[in-house]
């Protein structure tokens, strides 16, 4: 299976640009449900392929981005990261699939601290989303980034101990300023209850996870806390498997994660067997494609804004003229 | 074997809410692909950790490959034969030539997913084949290796290759694997149309943005043509500006016969293309092994803990003391798809386990020379010939 692909730049609500891929099966046609990956803290459109792969062989088209105030080709620097800023972005790429591309069925597979985020948008876009399947979903926000960074730093913000925001911190490979902590608190991300009042308000959305029983920066106790808060919540629980997935771990949560998101997206039940198992010389090949598309500087990326008198776009429009990339 | 995809009913007590626990790893990939410092194990505990993982992998390849198993009834060895440590030098080896003459697979043909082949300069290349299970643990090894060159090891690098991709090389092993290493980092090949380009490469070094570390990965003639051609473009070359790294693979024969030397290379690196010293580094693997080594900032060759390294005398085959100079010897667990265990034709020695002065622990492998009798082989050697082939309009 070759893949046609197509880069872009989202204006979103910011006026930031948010650099997105675009990617669908060559041999399909005609309207398909789309899946949104957002990227997880530290990662971006590059750390979702293999994701993208699985959900490409079940017949979705993919729209990956790279959150703003980041790593990746987006605006910002990501010193300014903050929650609500990767909130408004996660929301503005699906409003963009669902408005800009015309997509009818749009459902969002979010990874590490992007689920959390996820759960928050799922009451935001009542209505726009199938479902949302997460990876290694963050729930309490203060513990999981307080054990990457080995230091509680939004503890530090709500007892005073800092009380610059431009005052950075390290988490794991980058710096990020204490107003991430601020923003934290001030917008109520940061406590386990906040996270299962966010998933009670989003039950109408079908909410997956797949989640590592050794995750050092997790506990378990509280993504079952979180699969007990509602009956839409879904929890599958890798034994052994850690908070980054791996060649070990990996096939078998993405199969769990897929299978979940036919049967909200499709209506198709899924064996986990009838799944297809990604082969090596598929991925090899996949990697290639990509690492040509990744070498385009962002700058030539088409980009689409939405004004104030309707919608704006560069390049070809109404529908996007897609690339067909070279064939491997 | 049960699916790996099965969901195994589990034994804890009922959770509320929709949940389903599943899945489990096997210690030998949480060990390659979790495990932070995997060079941390010492002792008993490291002993321990190799009998096990490797006496499971006979006992599965005795079970699963039938002609290995006839090779070792011959050799009156059985898995009951491996209780204690010091029982993993009876383990019957291949030697790597037996790969030349017969396909040895321990896993189904559908379940292949590559046919990898030496280098064969002399005709006679060993085939062996892969699933796609070994596959992923021989990136795994990779990316454990990648530590043993920078603690820090997943920061973004990008990696200058100085040898053809799979496309131009097909089935050059050095290659292949680096093509993989793309998985990791950008990956770019700098042999095209069997010409070396270094014009290209240093320019394309120079362009790097700021932020990833430059990793220049090849056989060690070509660097000395990297080299020659900085000084002849006039390129101004600071890898130690960027922490970059000279990381040297394929082996160090040329197809005239000459071997360069460590020394004479390091020296021309150095003052070519502004290395520190301490960022050159060899690397080891064969296409019989399912591990690749790297070496230390002390300039030692790190053995895994997963992987047996040992030294066999050439005649009796039996093992040797650590320190003694005999045929290197590899037990490799990490491949499923046929049984790792090989007796190389390369002379060397394998350390103790201990302290490096790196402060890893473990042991480390030496190679002093190849056997004399046996063909000159190595992907440099080559992709040597190829190019000196095509510089001279041979076909």
């Amino acid at each position: 299976m070759t893949e046609l692909h197509h880069l872009l730049r989202i204006v979103g609500s910011r006026g930031q640009r948010i650099a997105a891929v675009l990617q669908r099966a060559s041999s399909e046609v005609g309207p398909r449900p789309l899946v949104v990956l957002a990227p997880a803290f530290e990662h971006s459109i590059r750390n979702s392929f293999v994701i993208a792969r699985y959900l490409l062989a079940q017949g979705f088209d993919v729209l990956r981005y790279d959150a703003c105030n980041h790593v990746g080709l987006s605006d910002g620097s990501i010193l300014d990261f903050t929650l609500d800023s990767a909130l408004t972005d996660l929301c503005d790429v699906v409003r963009f699939a669902r408005r800009d591309l015309g997509v009818s069925c749009v459902s969002l597979v979010a990874t590490s601290l992007a689920g959390r985020v996820a759960l928050r948008a799922a009451g935001q876009l009542a209505g726009e989303l199938a479902c949302i399947a997460s990876i290694a979903c963050v729930v309490d926000v203060r513990g999981t980034v307080g054990a990457a960074a080995g230091l509680d730093c939004v503890g530090e913000w709500l007892d005073g101990r800092v009380r610059d925001p431009e005052r950075t911190w390290k988490v794991v490979k980058n710096h990020v300023k204490y107003s991430f902590c601020r923003n934290a608190i001030t917008s109520g991300w940061h406590t386990l209850a906040a996270t299962l009042k966010d998933s009670a308000a989003a039950k109408a959305i079908p909410f997956f996870d797949v989640h590592g029983e050794h995750d050092p920066w997790v506990e378990t106790a509280h993504v079952l806390a979180l699969a007990a808060s509602s009956p839409s919540v879904e929890v599958v629980v890798l034994r052994d498997a850690v908070h980054e997935l791996n060649a070990a771990t990996s096939r078998l949560a993405l199969c769990h994660l897929v299978q979940n998101v036919v049967a909200h997206a499709q209506g198709r039940n899924l064996e986990l067997a009838d799944i297809l198992e990604l082969r090596w010389a598929d991925l090899v090949a996949f990697n290639k494609r990509e690492r040509v598309w990744e070498r385009t500087p962002v700058e030539q990326w088409e980009l689409y804004a939405r004004g104030a008198a309707g919608r704006e776009t560069r390049g070809d429009a109404p529908a996007l003229a897609v690339k067909e990339q070279d064939r491997a | 074997m049960t699916s790996r995809l099965e969901a195994v009913p589990s034994a804890r007590a009922p959770v509320p809410g929709n949940v389903q626990f599943v899945g489990g790893l096997h210690p030998l990939d949480e060990l390659v692909f979790q495990q932070e410092n995997v060079f941390a194990t010492t002792g008993v505990a490291l002993s321990e950790l190799r009998l096990s993982l490797i006496r499971e992998a006979f006992e599965y390849h005795y079970e699963a490959c039938p002609p290995y198993r006839r090779y070792c009834e011959v050799a009156g060895v059985s898995p009951l034969d491996v209780r204690a440590y010091d029982d993993l030098s009876r383990i019957p080896l291949l030697p790597t030539s037996l790969f030349k003459k017969k396909e040895l697979v321990s896993v189904a043909p559908a379940d292949i997913a590559k046919v990898c082949l030496s280098s064969g300069t002399q005709g006679g290349q060993s085939r062996v084949s892969r699933d796609q299970r070994s596959l992923e643990r021989l990136l795994g090894s990779v990316r454990q290796g990648l530590s043993v060159l920078d603690r820090e090891v997943d920061r973004e690098r990008h990696v200058f290759v100085l040898g053809p991709d799979t496309d131009e090389a097909r089935d050059l092993w050095f290659s292949y694997v680096l093509s993989i290493v793309d998985f990791l980092h950008p990956t770019d090949f700098y042999v095209r149309g069997e010409r070396f380009e270094p014009a290209a490469l240093l320019r394309d070094l120079a362009a790097l943005p700021p932020g990833p570390q430059p990793l220049l990965v090849g056989p060690p003639f070509l660097f000395v043509e990297l080299a020659t051609a900085a000084r002849e473009l006039g390129a101004r070359v600071n890898l130690a500006e960027r922490e970059g790294m000279i990381i040297t693979a394929g082996g160090w024969k040329r197809h005239q016969g000459q071997a360069l030397s460590r020394e004479s290379l390091d020296e021309l690196v150095v003052m070519g293309l502004g290395v520190a010293r301490t960022h050159i580094r060899d690397t080891f693997n064969m296409v019989e092994l399912n591990s690749v080594l790297f070496e230390c900032e002390a300039g030692a060759k790190h053995v895994p803990p997963w992987l047996l390294a040992t030294t066999r005398d050439a005649t009796s085959l039996s093992p040797l003391a650590p320190g003694a100079e005999g045929l290197l010897a590899y037990c490799d667990p990490l491949a499923t798809s046929y049984p790792c265990f090989i007796l190389t034709d390369d002379v060397g020695q394998v350390s103790a386990d201990q302290r490096c002065a790196c402060g890893r622990f473990g042991n480390s492998i030496t190679i002093s020379r190849r056997v004399a009798r046996v063909e000159a082989r190595g992907c440099a050697l080559k992709l040597d010939r190829s190019l000196s082939q095509h510089r001279t309009g041979m076909a």
